[in-house]
């Protein structure tokens, strides 16, 4: 396109001459936003969009990645991880399981810890500080660190274990530990992300209540029910519904400790998604795993957005 | 053409010194700058040659990629190995890429395939043939010859391994099986002959209780006679040559069905829990066996030669033999290959094909072998029967591979996942939350699901 030299405005020109080629709309004011956001858009359309209904499309297919032929199937994936899949309905016990256990004391175990943390104490900024540590850590090296310690034979735990004159336990190869060992280091490892929002929550609420609280002869109780806990309401429906959805999401953490052993005592849903898609093939039951977990954190997250829907005002 | 513009540099930086000389003030100073500029300049053009000249050099190397999942000790000695051929063949330039072996890496390969831009050779594991069958170059007897890989030359059971209807799918450089591992000093310290590891379940037993000792007499042990790994690697493939050396197998021969949920798979599976149990010269519980072999925190394990470079790295005393037999009829030790791919379509690029053929061949042969030899066993006979035979850590194993007392997976697609199945259940009764019988049992019912999908 050649803008002619008259000696006007060039962004006058540049508009006469769009108009002229039937590009008005995008010389005007209107485009502007949308140019802005286009970047993004691109970048929200490829890599979320598109991968979101690929993965339904996936689901009602029999997938081979090797065959270019993908047969439509309808919901026969689903069908046979309801009644043919032999790990299906263990890896939804099994991630329920995790969640009820992992959640409510991450969330509980946060905000208490944010409790002690925002106390004016000596030495707080470093106390802080190493217990954001553990989350900084890659949850491969995690993974490993804790398969070393927790070894039945040659781990560090059962070593102290014997030291204290303990018998030695079997830790990871017994799946009735496994589950509460995985949580465990699950908490160890990223406690401090809710630690953090809560205390950024407190650290948000007005000393003025507190003192009104106390005017009134509110005890620490009362002040932590009464005023600090619907202060904390917006931080609170946070953690949780990333929580929820960080569960059901788990994968690295659980994999690398014990692979979704032992006797697939921790076989999540996610690590049986990608047991079935990359170490198995069955990419359409893969997907179909997806589906189903997108569905139910969908419908959670909307549950405890309307639990949490009530507004509080001071 | 990089002379002229070297002398067109010399040139007016020539000019710019003869200006600079002009001039009274600074005289020396700007004589000397120029010298410096000048052999900057110089330097800079030389490097440039020197660059251009090793990229056009490059440029006329045919290019083999080559993804590997080996790891650990193995990673350097392979790139020996390729180093050593690339610098004999000057015309063709293997890349060797190291990939994270497991489940995920035959998923990487698949999507390379898929994505139409697949290395040229990739190595694959004994049960992964039936996976990529369709999509690989197969080879008959006789084109494998042309190319220097007479198969009369090779173990036969390993070539065997890849055939299918006549056709041979890939090259097979090395056999991986399963043996024994043992602690000489452990042994001497027992009152053992360290050059007469147990062949038999009787012996390893008598062998197993007088190398379980409380060393420092707190009345617990602290040196364990024998110890199973927690792990995929390698526990259900011990179970699995119990069951066939009491004439199992996993599936039957038209793989449809498993059949091993049978007296001899409940009765190798006893046997193993057993060792704790009844026998008392194992832990209660699975463990980090490579670990503790070190730690010497145990006399004999069972595993592949994989671990031997490791071993060697840690300066252990250790032998090491072929798996003893504690099955009820013959000798038989799972064992692995590895075989390189090659893509379906690489032979339409002729040169492609020539140079990646010419690399198998290569470490297939002699020239690959003494480097296989140094981490697995090479299938080839001239190789395994010298050098690998006096080896005094790798002999144990080759005995094995000669003599027959070595099997392979069975050729279905969904191995990995039947093995998986079975490890699963295998960690049930082990970790004492199930029998053997209940084990084998839910193990059957989901191979045979897997099986009909």
């Amino acid at each position: 396109m050649t803008i002619p030299d008259s000696g006007e405005n060039p962004r006058m020109a540049l508009a006469a001459a769009a108009r002229k080629g039937g590009m008005a709309w995008f010389a005007g004011k209107k485009a502007s936003p949308y140019l802005f956001l286009l970047p993004f858009m691109i970048i929200y359309v490829v890599l979320i969009l598109y991968p979101i209904f690929q993965g339904l499309y996936v689901s009602l297919t029999d997938w081979d990645m090797m065959n270019p032929v993908k047969p439509f199937v309808g919901l026969k994936n689903f069908e046979y991880l309801f009644f043919g899949d032999p790990l299906f309905w263990n890896s939804v016990k099994v991630t329920l399981q995790y969640i009820f256990t992992n959640v409510p004391i991450k969330v509980v175990l946060g905000l208490a810890l944010a409790l002690i943390f925002n106390q004016k104490l000596p030495g707080m900024a470093f106390h802080r500080g190493a217990l954001f540590l553990p989350f900084v850590i890659n949850i491969a090296a995690v993974g490993i660190l804790f398969q070393w310690i927790l070894d039945p034979e040659v781990g560090l735990l059962n070593y102290y274990l014997s030291m204290l004159g303990l018998p030695p336990q079997k830790w990871l190869v017994d799946p009735t530990w496994t589950m509460d060992l995985v949580v465990l280091v699950t908490i160890w490892w990223s406690i401090a992300f809710n630690v953090i929002v809560f205390l950024a929550g407190l650290q948000d609420i007005p000393e003025e209540l507190y003192e009104a609280a106390r005017i009134d002869g509110a005890n620490a109780w009362h002040r932590f029910w009464n005023v600090t806990l619907p202060c904390l309401r917006g931080s609170m429906m946070f953690v949780v519904v990333m929580q929820i959805i960080g569960s059901f999401q788990a994968f690295g953490n659980i994999y690398m400790l014990t692979g979704g052993g032992p006797n697939n005592a921790t076989n999540v849903l996610m690590v049986h998604l990608y047991k079935t898609g990359f170490f198995y093939f069955q990419m359409g039951p893969a997907a179909a795993i997806g589906v189903i977990i997108f569905i139910i954190v969908m419908a959670l997250t909307i549950a405890v957005l309307a639990m949490f829907r009530k507004q509080v005002e001071y | 053409m990089y002379n002229t513009e070297i002398k067109t540099i010399r040139t007016s930086a020539n000019i710019s010194n003869i200006r600079q000389a002009t001039s009274k003030q600074g005289k020396v100073t700007m004589k000397k700058r120029g010298k410096m500029t000048m052999k900057k300049i110089g330097l800079l053009a030389l490097s440039a040659m020197f660059l251009m000249s090793g990229t056009a050099f490059a440029a006329g190397k045919e290019v083999v990629n080559y993804w590997s999942r080996h790891g650990s000790s193995d990673v350097a000695i392979m790139q020996k190995m390729v180093g050593e051929f690339n610098a004999s063949h000057p015309g063709i330039d293997v890349k060797l890429q190291f990939l994270t072996w497991g489940g995920a890496y035959y998923g990487k390969v698949r999507s390379s395939i898929l994505a139409g831009n697949p290395p040229q050779i990739f190595d694959v594991a004994a049960y992964a043939p039936p996976m990529f069958r369709n999509n690989v170059e197969s080879f008959s007897a006789e084109e494998l010859a042309k190319l220097g890989i007479n198969l009369s030359n090779f173990v036969p059971s390993a070539w065997k391994a890849v055939e299918y209807k006549g056709r041979y799918y890939g090259t097979v450089n090395a056999i991986l099986p399963l043996g024994l591992y043992y602690n000489t000093d452990m042994f001497k310290k027992a009152g053992l002959d360290p050059s007469k590891p147990p062949r038999n379940l009787k012996e390893f037993l008598e062998y197993a209780k007088k190398l379980t000792v409380d060393t420092n007499g707190d009345g617990k042990i602290d040196q364990w006679g024998f110890m199973l790994r927690n792990n995929f690697v390698p526990t259900p493939w011990i179970w699995e040559s119990i069951l066939v050396q009491s004439g199992g197998s996993i599936l039957n021969k038209d793989l449809t069905k498993a059949t091993f949920n049978t007296k001899a798979g409940i009765d190798a599976l006893n046997l193993m829990l057993n060792f704790s149990r009844k026998y008392k010269i194992a832990p209660s519980t699975l463990a980090d066996t490579t670990t503790a072999f070190v730690a010497k925190k145990v006399a004999m394990v069972i595993s592949g030669p994989w671990d031997i470079a490791g071993y060697k790295g840690k300066k252990m005393a250790f032998g090491t033999a072929p798996m003893p037999q504690f099955g009820t009829q013959k000798p038989a030790a799972w064992s692995s290959l590895d075989i390189y791919f090659f893509p379906k379509g690489l032979r339409k690029d002729a040169k492609k094909w020539k140079a990646t053929m010419t690399f198998a061949a290569w470490a297939a042969g002699p020239g690959g072998g003494k480097y296989y030899a140094q981490m697995f066993l090479p299938s080839l006979l001239s190789v395994l029967n010298g050098p690998v035979m006096k080896d005094p850590y790798m002999s144990g194993f080759a005995r094995e591979a000669t003599s027959g007392g070595i099997y392979f997976p069975q050729a279905h697609k969904a191995m990995q996942e039947i093995y998986a199945a079975i490890w699963s259940n295998l960690q049930g009764a082990f970790a004492g939350k199930m029998t053997a019988e209940e084990a084998l049992s839910l193990a059957e019912e989901q191979t045979n699901r897997i099986l009909a999908r």
